[in-house]
């Protein structure tokens, strides 16, 4: 029993990560209705500048917040320069420019970096704790505090600030978003920002806990997408939730069916999203989507 | 004065035209309507001021030219667009309705005011201040609409068929308001109605649009004893 609880404590900890990811999904989705199939490699990029400046010497926190500013500044270019120019096409060609831009930084970051494996440090210490017969490391703890950290700033953010007021103005109707004299393009692009900060969040927890290659996020955006879509791709609370279902059902599936191996728990997460979309295909939180001008 | 004026404006989607050279001036304070059936290009003369089309010729707010800018520059001059079809936000709450309605002030503690203002204008909003827009009726809609306009504190309001669809009690609830809140807060308004009875009540100038042409021109009470206007557009 002690070691089922264990399981799913290590599997909370791994879904905070898969939560952070799947909010910036979530967050592109709801601004520009856009599935950004690139958000993982955005977070990849963002730990390579992370070991960049670790490498140059700066101070390991002030690189993690340096990889997070530059980031959001990459974000709001990408929009800015490639997906402002296509947001209002079909969706075909939406999905192609997102997987165009996964490849230009998936190659971007090979060019610069290479494909060996590097290391990143973690920022948090070596230290665990014992809760009764469970186990907490620092890493676990800090994770799913930087979680909590992020879902009550965005929440303040969207609730309670008047730019987010503008931002879900925006996403609920662009015209009239216009028309009371919100700048629509910038608050796009701010929310390509803001999820662009939030993927590098993910991309600086994982890090640590693999090792550095360009293809680091490429499971772990899949578990993300899973998360988001157990929300319905519209819901931070449905992302939260389902960043701890899937972080859960994978460390439940490693510990209880070892025989699948590791390249068929993989599958689970795409297995949960099936379901899911078969029993209610908003989502478990989900709202009907709004069909935006 | 003139609040708003639009001179020779000719403007169409694409390469298909629709307005030919329209003028309408619009006074401080003052409320025009403009008439016209459908098709005629009402709705297309309100997207030209607001900056959603192109156009040529010339529209100016208190006497600077609009040429050249985007909706949401235009809206911070102080040019509220109330699209027709009501255009809320239909997934924030009335009262975030409200509040976003005033983006372009900075006035935060006379925000407040103006939202309470809002709700004693229209008591039906307060009572469903929490709920999403989506979910109110079209009358309620319609009054978010409008009260979402005033809270840009607009020098000219652009209305664009407010009482479309509404049952008759709630269009004279309506157009009540909107002449308390010309006459208290000294707001201009340019009305487009095909239903004209009541519009023509309350403005001091009307205009009717035929195939996208401005076939008439007067002061409302002119124009409403119009003999072509009467038998088109009230009904007698
Ligand atoms: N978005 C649009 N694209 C192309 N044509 C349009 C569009 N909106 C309106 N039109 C055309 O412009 C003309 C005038 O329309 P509109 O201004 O909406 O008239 P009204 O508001 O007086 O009913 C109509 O012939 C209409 O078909
Ligand atoms: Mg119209």
């Amino acid at each position: 029993m002690q070691y089922f609880f264990q399981q799913i404590v290590n599997g909370i900890g791994d879904g905070a990560i898969y939560a952070s990811l799947g909010l910036a999904l979530v967050l592109i989705y709801r601004t520009t209705n856009i599935a950004n199939f690139a958000q993982g490699e955005m977070a990849t990029f963002s730990a390579y500048i992370a070991w960049q400046m670790v490498d140059w010497g700066v101070p390991l926190w002030w690189s993690f917040l340096i990889a997070i500013a530059v980031s959001m500044v990459v974000g709001v270019l990408a929009y800015l320069l490639l997906v402002r120019s296509v947001q209002h096409r079909d969706e075909l060609t939406i999905v192609i420019v997102t997987l165009g831009l996964f490849l230009a930084f998936n190659s971007f970051d090979g060019a610069m970096w290479g494909f060996l494996q590097l290391s990143l440090p973690s920022p948090f210490p070596e230290k665990s704790f014992a809760i009764g017969a469970l186990r907490f490391n620092a890493e676990l703890l800090g994770t799913i505090m930087i979680l909590i950290a992020i879902s009550i700033g965005m929440f303040l953010l969207l609730q309670h600030t008047r730019l987010g007021t503008a931002l879900r103005a925006s996403a609920s109707n662009a015209t009239s978003a216009m028309l009371v004299g919100i700048p629509f393009t910038a608050m796009m692009a701010i929310g390509w920002g803001l999820a662009a900060g939030l993927g590098a969040v993910s991309g600086l927890l994982v890090g640590p806990k693999l090792t550095l290659d360009p293809n680091m996020m490429g499971a772990i955006i899949i578990y993300a997408f899973a998360a988001a879509v157990v929300g319905g791709l519209t819901s931070y609370r449905g992302a939260v939730v389902g960043g701890a279902i899937v972080g859960i059902s994978q460390a439940l599936s490693m510990a209880y069916l070892p025989w699948l191996g590791s390249d068929l728990q993989i599958l689970l997460p795409l297995m949960l999203i099936v379901a899911v979309l078969i029993i209610k295909p908003e989502g478990l939180f989900g709202s009907t989507v709004v069909i935006r001008v | 004065m003139n609040v708003l004026e639009i001179k020779g404006v000719s403007a169409g989607y694409g390469r298909i035209p629709v307005l030919h050279h329209v003028s309408l001036v619009v006074g401080e304070k003052s409320i025009a309507v403009l008439l016209g059936a459908n098709g005629a290009g009402k709705t297309t003369t309100l997207r030209a001021v607001s900056g959603m089309i192109k156009y040529t010729g010339q529209i100016l707010l208190d006497g600077k030219d609009l040429k050249g800018r985007g909706p949401d520059q235009i809206a911070r001059l102080g040019i509220a667009h109330g699209v027709q079809g009501r255009g809320t936000f239909s997934d924030l709450t009335v009262e975030d309705n409200l509040a976003v309605g005033a983006f372009r002030r900075r006035d935060k503690a006379e925000i407040a005011v103006d939202i309470d203002q809002m709700y004693t204008l229209f008591p039906r909003l307060r009572e469903r201040r929490k709920q999403k827009a989506g979910s109110l009726s079209g009358g309620e809609q319609q009054m978010l609409a409008v009260g979402r306009a005033l809270m840009l504190k607009p020098r000219v309001m652009l209305l664009d068929e407010p009482s479309l669809g509404l049952a008759p009690v709630i269009i004279d609830d309506l157009y009540e308001a909107l002449q308390r809140v010309n006459r208290l807060q000294g707001i201009a308004m340019l009305i487009v109605e095909q239903n004209a009875n009541l519009a023509l009540e309350i403005a001091n100038d009307a205009y009717v649009l035929e195939t996208g042409s401005m076939v008439l021109s007067g002061t409302a009470r002119d124009v409403s004893e119009n003999d072509g206007v009467r038998a088109a557009y009230l009904g007698n």
